[in-house]
């Protein structure tokens, strides 16, 4: 992360208006033009040039839900992902497995509470549950590297975010067929899954 | 997080009661302390002697009729002592799985005790194991089992000056299993949204002998007698079903960002249920890995 150099805080809009300063995301305020990207690159405005393409991604789950209880754990997960030209094959699996796990925790386990003036009920790691690494399955991915019009550099596109997409819909999906019920919330935590199972 | 205005640290069990006489608390993991002071439950009090150099208490061994642990003995102490493994299976099953690694290398048998949380892991165990502890002051000395201890959320009978020494368990007879089972919504750092202990004795391939306790499902830790008698009439399949239904019937479980009270009662009958049959399967001379909760998981 580099220094600001300069940093003021505004009280009014005008003032932060008159500060000629740029506002990203949220912000409201004077957009400067992208600089000339190159015709490869991630460069411009916002870093968003490049992905006008966008990623295919399909994971797979394979679940164990113990009926009398509701819990589930989910054994495999297969990952197959579309993210162009892959440039650094060790770098692009760890999103994967970082983004499963992830979206592990989406579908099953993590979820803000909070009580009827919005404060978070479970503000720590006892009661908001993360997926912990006893919990990882094994995971398999695979990449499909499809030349894409405005890809990235080389034929590059983003991993970031993509990873832990679909993960959830695969595990809900796995647990739906098991039960027979759909469970409609996230998370499927054990008695959601359990009261899905009542019919 | 309030400040500490006193700390000192006891070397010997006298200067420890010493310093209790005078009004501070006694820190030893400082798994439940710290961390409940800072989330804000409870303030760390004024005076505080930390106990862990105290030596005698670190002790963990038996004779003839009772193992012995000193209040200073950790989790993964006694998970991985091999008598607590072979005769008190259920307290090796509770303790494998207290919180995290760190918190079982850190918590201690005697803080765990007098924090007398009702989803405390091994209380299950010590209560349907017949457990006594031994707590002592400038005043004293006085024994009680672990049932007499524990008296609701947070509270036991000690005063403020008595210290908890040590846990005694007399060996089970021959032909006991145990176990502890807890709901896990995932593989570690799990705290009992519900729990059971089954401790089992067959004599001529008969229950002579049964205890049942429920975990996070009552103010207190308890025992089901009803349960315990359904199992000493006969041990069949009917009988285990039977004893777990009275284990959900004794539980008045709470509704809480854990779970529903329904659910809890739901699953009060489940976990018993298991704990039950590992208890037997082990009583028969089955070998059902350690802990049990991780059975089928």
């Amino acid at each position: 992360m580099s220094a600001t150099a300069q940093f003021v805080t505004a009280t009014t809009v005008e003032e932060a208006l008159a500060a000629e300063e740029t506002f990203h995301g949220k912000g409201a305020g004077p957009v400067p033009e992208s600089p000339p990207a190159p015709a490869e690159g991630c460069v411009g405005r916002l870093g968003l040039e490049s992905f006008h393409a966008p990623q295919l991604i399909a994971h797979a789950a394979h679940v164990r839900v113990d009926r009398e209880t509701g819990v589930v754990r989910v054994l495999r997960v297969a990952a197959v992902h579309d993210c162009g030209r892959i440039l650094n094959r060790v770098g692009a699996d760890g999103q994967v497995y970082g983004g499963v796990v992830m979206g592990i925790g989406q579908a099953l386990s993590e979820g803000t509470q909070l009580d009827g003036l919005g404060r978070q009920r479970n503000p720590h790691l006892l009661d908001y549950k993360l997926v912990t690494a006893s919990d990882a399955p094994e995971i398999a991915i695979d990449w499909v590297e499809t030349d894409t019009p405005n890809a990235g550099p080389k034929g590059s596109k983003g991993v970031g975010e993509p990873p832990c997409v679909p993960t959830a819909g695969a595990i809900a999906n796995a647990i739906a067929k098991v039960v027979g019920n759909r469970v409609r919330q996230l998370p499927m935590t054990p008695e959601r899954v359990w009261e899905a199972q009542q019919g | 997080m309030s400040a500490t205005a006193q700390f000192a640290t006891a070397s010997t069990v006298e200067e420890a009661l010493a310093a209790l006489a005078a009004g501070a608390r006694p820190v030893a993991g400082g798994t439940d302390l710290v961390v409940g002071a800072r989330q804000g439950k409870a303030p760390l009090p004024d005076a505080l002697v930390a106990i862990h150099r105290v030596s005698e208490l670190h002790a963990i061994d038996g004779d003839a009729d009772a193992l012995h642990l000193g209040a200073l003995v950790t989790h993964a102490e006694i998970a991985a002592h091999p008598d607590v493994r072979a005769r008190f299976t259920a307290l090796a099953d509770a303790s494998a799985i207290v919180g995290s690694h760190a918190t079982r290398a850190q918590g201690t048998i005697g803080g765990n005790l007098m924090n007398a949380s009702p989803a405390m892991e091994a209380g299950g165990p010590l209560i349907c194991l017949g457990a006594t502890v031994t707590l002592r002051s400038t005043g004293g000395t006085r024994d009680m089992t672990v049932e007499e201890l524990l008296t609701g959320p947070g509270a036991t009978v000690a005063s403020n000056d008595e210290l908890l020494i040590a846990v005694d368990l007399p060996h089970p007879a021959p032909g006991t299993g145990s176990a502890y089972v807890r709901l896990e919504y995932r593989r570690q750092m799990e705290i009992a949204v519900v729990g059971a202990t089954a401790v089992v004795t067959l004599a001529d391939g008969e229950v002579s002998q049964a205890r049942v306790g429920i975990t996070a499902l009552a103010p207190t830790i308890r025992r089901v007698p009803a349960a315990e008698e359904v199992l000493t009439s006969a041990p069949d399949e009917a009988s285990v079903e039977a004893a777990a239904r009275a284990a959900a019937a004794a539980s008045v479980p709470i509704s809480d960002l854990r779970a529903s009270e329904r659910y809890r009662r739901a699953m009060a009958e489940v976990i018993a249920r298991r704990a039950i049959e590992i208890a037997l399967v082990r009583a028969r001379g089955g070998d059902v890995p350690i802990p049990a909760s991780a059975v089928g998981q």
